[in-house]
């Protein structure tokens, strides 16, 4: 189920539709790809409905979640699959699936049979098969999802890089946040059928609209805020008793929002100090070394909890029972809407 | 597997004992005993003296007949039901679930009724001015005559498809509905119309449920004599027929029974021969 998405994909762009699983976006992809019909509503391609095209007739190749090789073809049947169907000559397909091979780094792999490759190799097929007609849009459904992590890691930028390459337009469904940020020119966020966001992935990741979209990309805490003035460009809110300056457009006075806050945008600092602005109350609850820093837990005086990761050198302040202060920079809360 | 004692090599030899005597006794031995009746000279019904003549009789060009009747009606038959089959299981197996077991089961209903019930039923709707005959009619054919469709080896045709049908949708669907259909997907989303689609993947893929669907209707089909007795008559003798003529009837010719006994025997084993390869193609896929 897809609902009142309206979106516009740029030429030659990554883009990545991201949701939790059920929210809509590989619907939304098979809408494109012609596998399924909108009761309303309608999808252009460079400009033209092509609701009325079929899939085979789209401008259009799809990269499917588990490859969907042809397990009776040898892998340089399956790539010349697409070229077979638009009756090219033999010496051009031989020449072409070669090259595509080549693209994926299979060369010499044309003989075997799909069940005789790795997961990574038969992901590369797909990709060769889907791009050998080149297509003006390539739509990839969860491509990297039955990879392991380090093979999907150096897959998500062998792929980056061939679109780079190729310029041509991806469009890419996956629930990772973490691959689409990495990954994209710009992503669209979805939830229940809808399209919540859209935008570069730092945009997503430091103006999120709404609570969703704040949780489900990275982390965040949240905090209950009332807008009590301003001081341009900040505003001044109240929260756990505390007054803040947080930076973004007026709302007026009186309003509730919810501040959304990264852990890694939090410092703590010892209890007393009281040099910068946005000071909150707290008692440090718990604190983890990862390696790469420390991640710690804040009880604020209200009881809420907050979480803030700290780079490895602060660790002098960090003496878990005892009283601290967490403070952030204005610019870096992200003000929501309370009733989103 | 002395390797590893003796036990449970026993205990496997145990586990054989039975079945591998009730073959012996129930299958292997009266085959064994016709196969040697076919080598017999003819008697009334037999003459315990081997000659071999009547594998010669068999290419009289009356029996060679009913051969080529019996091969032509059976394949005809498998054809008829690979069309009519594949289709149906197609749709069957791309229901929802619980839809499936509903149809599967109407699928199967005729299996369950009695045979001469239903060839009975069969006989009234096509002999002239029946409800089949009266529906072409009403169709403008035949030109106001009565259409005969029963006793001719169109009804013979009619009631080995309706017969053996079942048999050629379960092992398509059983095939069909394993397939990934994504495949379809994939397919049509390179460039593939609907008839590539079916020649270039589904076909190939679905083969193993083909030749299995196949063979079994073939198999059916070229054995049979309840539907040829009854629907075709005289004229659309099949092998089944003969054998069953030759051992029963007057009069009697053993040998000849068993060596066109025998003769369906080799054509079924080349048929499963043919069966194994096609599906054998595909295993592991």
């Amino acid at each position: 189920m897809v609902r009142d998405v309206s979106l516009a994909i740029r030429e030659g762009e990554f883009f990545s539709l991201l949701g939790p699983s059920g929210c809509g976006k590989t619907t939304l992809l098979r809408l494109l790809a012609g596998f399924e019909s909108p009761t309303s509503g309608e999808i252009l391609l460079a400009g033209s409905g092509v609701q009325d095209v079929p899939a085979r007739r789209r401008d259009l190749n799809i990269v499917f979640q588990h490859y969907a090789l042809f397990p009776h073809l040898s892998v340089a049947r399956n790539v010349a699959f697409g070229l077979e169907m638009q009756k090219v000559a033999g010496d051009e397909i031989q020449r072409r699936v070669a090259d595509a091979l080549a693209l994926v780094r299979l060369q010499g792999l044309g003989a075997r049979m799909p069940r005789e490759l790795s997961g990574g190799q038969q992901q590369r097929v797909a990709l060769a098969r889907a791009l050998i007609t080149r297509p003006a849009v390539l739509l990839l459904d969860e491509p990297l999802g039955a990879l392991d992590l380090k093979l999907r890691r150096e897959m998500q930028s062998e792929l980056k890089a061939l679109q780079r390459r190729l310029g041509t337009t991806f469009v890419y469904v996956t629930h990772d946040q973490e691959e689409a940020l990495a990954m994209s020119d710009r992503v669209g966020v979805m939830h229940d059928g809808q399209l919540l966001q859209v935008g570069a992935p730092h945009e997503i990741y430091d103006r999120p609209v709404n609570r969703f979209v704040a949780a489900f990309i990275g982390e965040s805490n949240f905090l209950a805020a009332e807008v009590t003035g301003y001081d341009d460009p900040d505003l001044i809110v109240r929260s756990a008793g505390e007054s803040l300056r947080v930076r973004g457009e007026r709302i007026a006075i009186g309003r509730r929002v919810t501040l959304a806050l990264r852990p890694e945008r939090l410092r703590i600092m010892p209890a007393g100090d009281s040099v910068a602005v946005n000071l909150l109350d707290g008692r440090l609850r718990e604190c983890v070394y990862l390696g790469t820093g420390w991640r710690c837990e804040i009880e604020l005086v209200d009881g809420s909890v907050m979480r803030a990761s700290l780079p490895p050198q602060d660790s002098g302040v960090l003496s878990v029972g005892s009283r601290v202060m967490l403070t952030f920079a204005p610019p870096d809360v992200a003000i929501l809407e309370s009733d989103s | 597997m002395s390797g590893h004692g003796s036990k449970p090599g026993t205990r496997a030899v145990g586990v054989l004992v039975p079945p591998a005597a009730w073959l012996t006794l129930l299958f292997l031995g009266p085959l064994g005993v016709i196969a040697l009746i076919s080598l017999m000279m003819p008697g009334a019904p037999v003459e315990w003296t081997i000659d071999g003549s009547a594998y010669q009789r068999l290419l009289d060009p009356i029996y060679l007949g009913v051969l080529w009747r019996s091969l032509s009606l059976a394949v005809m038959a498998t054809v008829l039901c690979l069309v009519l089959g594949y289709p149906l299981a197609y749709y069957i197996a791309r229901r929802p679930p619980r839809f499936r077991r509903v149809l599967f089961f109407l699928v199967l209903v005729p299996l369950w009724t009695n045979s001469l019930v239903l060839i009975y039923g069969w006989m009234v709707m096509l002999r002239p001015n029946g409800a089949f005959d009266q529906l072409l009619q009403g169709l403008g054919f035949g030109g106001g005559e009565p259409l005969t469709i029963l006793y001719t080896p169109a009804a013979v045709i009619l009631g080995l498809v309706y017969w053996y049908l079942p048999f050629m949708v379960y092992p398509l669907y059983a095939s069909i509905e394993k397939l990934d259909f994504r495949l379809l997907e994939a397919a049509r989303d390179l460039g593939a119309g609907g008839l590539a689609v079916l020649v270039r993947v589904l076909l190939p893929l679905t083969l193993p449920g083909i030749a299995t669907g196949c063979l079994l209707v073939f198999v059916e089909a070229l054995g049979a004599f309840v539907v040829p007795d009854l629907l075709g008559g005289a004229k659309s003798m099949m092998l089944g027929n003969l054998v069953q003529q030759r051992f029963l009837s007057v009069p009697q010719d053993w040998p000849m029974g068993a060596a066109a006994a025998m003769l369906m025997l080799a054509l079924l084993l080349v048929g499963m021969l043919w069966a194994s390869r096609v599906g054998g193609l595909r295993r592991g896929a």
